[in-house]
């Protein structure tokens, strides 16, 4: 349990410290990123004050160590030059009885104070140096030249008594001049132990071989050697000058070519930002719009729900009317079929009874005419024969017998042309009919030569129609305007197409007998006739005979006029 | 009967009388030999049945045919002359009732030389006798009674 604990209790403070150091860590970056300039020139300076700090500190180092080199050098030379003097020159004198003494003249000089001779002479010939010997106990020859021991030598002989193979080195002021002050332990030979031992002016009387008896000290000043690195030193920093002139043109470029950059990516950042904003606005608009659009579509979605709904009630309505439909189709299909039997059957005896009418009219033609010739023929015959056995009124009744059965004659060709009219076939055509007026009016003239009409006709109306059938129409209708102008003193009959009442039509007309309107309906009748026999005579069947082919192409025809002032017929197709 | 002589083929009585009238009244005096149906017509002209061995070199002048006949019609006694060799360029005229169309194109087809419709009116019928005779009997050169074969 108090794992389970841990584990749910340690996380978030320690995410939390997580995430207070990050945002610490990111406050800093984000610090050190804005004022990158300021702290790389900081940066730079601190570099050029550690540089400068080291080089100091190397030219202290490389002068003491040369100086430390030099010392040393010295100081062994010295060391050297005196332990050889000693033992080859001083012992072997010494065997053969010539003794070394501290005087300076016409003797063997003491090696100690050959070496301070030595020391002396080096500081008039070089640039100061100087090898000075120093001990506790001083020679007495060499030792009135000595002053006391100063604080160096002090330390150094007690140093080098204690550690006679190191060195014991300290810069300090000698003469005025910084001077770096070496000293090593001098320390005694076999040949030196003799000497300093028998010697009776000697302080000390107990040297043992290898013991310290005083210390080599060289002074060695610095000044020069610093004199000679300065210049060295002074081209470096040159070099160096010219190296920051240099890196701080560089930096320069930089810093400019990264303003430069900068600006340019602020300006397109700006430009950027603006065309985000643009676009965050059009986007805005957009969804506003979009928003806009679904809330219409959604209503749109709603209303189509309920047409959808409304429209299936509709449909499932329509559907069961429908299928009632379909059974009253079905039925209606049924009574249709039937109906289409009963046609085929009705079509079968209309053909059939076509058949027994054109028989008929055969039968007609051939049959009803015989009896007439037989009646015409012998009446004529007795007329002819028996003239002498009649009286007026005899003879009259024969004549009238004769006209009679003439008569009938006619009135059988015109039913019998009526119903070859029926029956014919249509074959239409273009055709003139103005032409066709004018032969017909042509021949009628020539019929009754000495009548007097005036005929007015219109010019190329053409017609598309049966133009044989057409040919008869005309002739009924102007046979007509012929026989009933008969009484007229200036008869006129005229041809021609217009417009009556909106249509347009072939017309006919005459100033002739006329007709009173209200029989009008009579007019294409079969056998009816609007006036007397023997005024204008006829059988009544031109009309109807007109009116079947009019009917036949299609067309209308109908009649004006009134009593006396002629008649209009007229006609479309 | 050397002599041109008429066949008349008229089922008719009255109209056989009117027609012998109207001949006689035009003075038209040749001989008539009237046949009353098609079978009698065949028969005189091709020397059979009641005709038998009738001079078969003598064939009338003219024939004035009716349609509408007993037993065989008009159309087919004229479809029978013109299919013989014996009869087949006699003049034939059709002499009828009707005028009706499929008749007259029928009568032409099968070979009639003329078609004439009787008139009711019997002056009419007279007249057209009159021109009949005249042309036939007297203007028209019959083609020769044997022909070559």
């Amino acid at each position: 349990m108090s794992e389970v604990t841990l584990d749910k209790e340690v996380p978030l403070p320690s995410s939390s410290i997580w995430g207070k150091c990050a945002a610490r860590i990111l406050g800093v970056l984000e610090i050190l990123h804005n004022q990158t300039i300021p702290i790389l020139t900081v940066l730079f300076g601190l570099c050029l004050l550690i540089i400068y700090t080291h080089i100091t500190q190397l030219k202290a180092q490389m002068v003491e160590t040369i100086a430390l080199r030099g010392a040393d050098t010295y100081a062994r030379e010295s060391s050297d030059m005196r332990e050889w003097y000693a033992i080859e020159a001083v012992q072997r004198l010494h065997v053969l009885g010539i003794k070394a003494s501290g005087e300076t003249d016409g003797a063997v000089p003491l090696p100690t104070l050959l070496s301070s001779n030595l020391g002396a002479q080096l500081i008039s010939g070089r640039s100061g140096e100087r090898v000075r010997l120093s001990s506790q106990y001083p020679f007495p020859q060499a030792g009135d030249s000595e002053p006391q021991m100063d604080k160096f030598q002090r330390e150094a002989l007690d140093f080098l008594t204690q550690q006679p193979e190191q060195s014991f080195y300290q810069v300090d002021q000698v003469d005025g001049r910084q001077s770096l002050r070496f000293a090593t332990a001098s320390r005694m030979q076999e040949g030196c132990v003799t000497c300093h031992n028998e010697k009776a002016e000697s302080p000390k009387r107990d040297w043992q071989v290898g013991q310290v008896g005083g210390i080599v000290e060289v002074v060695y000043p610095l000044d020069s050697l610093e004199k000679i690195t300065r210049m060295n030193w002074l081209d470096s920093y040159g070099m160096m000058g010219v190296l920051v002139v240099l890196w701080l043109g560089g930096f320069g470029l930089i810093v400019l070519k990264l303003r430069r950059v900068s600006g340019e990516l602020e300006s397109r950042v700006e430009q950027r930002t603006a065309d985000l904003n643009e676009s965050h606005r059009q986007l805005e608009l957009e969804i506003h719009e979009r928003k806009v659009a679904e809330n219409t579509i959604r209503q749109a979605r709603d209303n189509l729900e309920k047409r959808v709904q409304e429209r299936t009630a509709k449909l499932a309505s329509s559907n069961a009317e429908l299928i009632r439909e379909v059974a009253e189709r079905k039925r209606a299909e049924n009574d249709t079929r039937s109906l289409n039997s009963q046609l085929v059957q009705r079509s079968a005896q209309l053909e059939a009874s076509n058949k027994e009418l054109e028989a008929f009219s055969y039968s007609v033609s051939h049959d009803l005419r015989a009896p007439l010739r037989g009646i015409d023929g012998f009446s004529q015959a007795v007329l002819e024969d028996y003239d002498d056995k009649l009286d007026d009124s005899g003879r009259s009744y024969l004549q009238r017998v004769r006209a009679a059965s003439q008569r009938m004659s006619q009135l059988i060709d015109a039913m019998l042309n009526l119903a070859r009219l029926t029956r014919a076939d249509i074959h239409t055509q273009d055709f003139d009919m103005s032409t066709i007026v004018a032969e017909i009016l042509d021949d009628l003239q020539k019929m009754e030569p000495e009548r007097e009409v005036t005929c007015v006709v219109a010019h190329d109306l053409y017609a598309t129609a049966d133009p044989k059938l057409l040919r008869a129409v005309l002739e009924n209708l102007l046979g007509n305007a012929w026989k009933f102008t008969r009484l007229q003193e200036a008869p006129c009959i005229e041809f021609g197409h217009g417009q009556y009442k909106g249509q347009a039509a072939f017309f006919v007309k005459d100033n002739g007998a006329g007709f009173d309107m209200t029989y009008s309906h009579k007019l294409f009748g079969t056998f009816q006739r609007l006036h007397a026999y023997t005024e204008y005579p006829g059988v009544g069947v031109g009309l109807a005979t007109v009116h079947r082919i009019i009917q036949r192409h299609g067309g209308q025809i109908w009649a004006e006029g009134a009593v006396d002032e002629g008649a209009t017929f007229h006609f479309t197709l | 009967m050397a002599q041109k002589h008429i066949l008349l083929v008229e089922d008719h009585p009255d109209d056989e009388e009117l027609t012998m009238r109207a001949l006689k009244k035009n003075n038209i005096m040749n001989e008539v030999v009237v046949a009353r149906d098609g079978v009698q017509a065949l028969e005189y002209l091709f020397g059979t049945g009641a005709h038998a061995g009738r001079d078969m070199d003598v064939m009338p002048q003219i024939i004035l045919l009716d349609l509408k006949l007993p037993k065989i019609d008009g159309l087919e006694v004229l479809r029978r002359l013109r299919a013989d060799e014996r009869t087949k360029f006699l003049p034939v005229v059709v002499l009828t009732s009707s005028k009706e169309e499929q008749d007259i194109v029928k009568s032409y087809q099968l070979g009639a030389n003329s078609y004439v419709r009787k008139p009711v009116d019997f002056q009419e019928f007279s007249q057209a006798v009159q021109n009949l005779g005249l042309y036939w009997l007297i203007l028209n050169e019959q083609a020769p009674e044997r022909v070559p074969v």
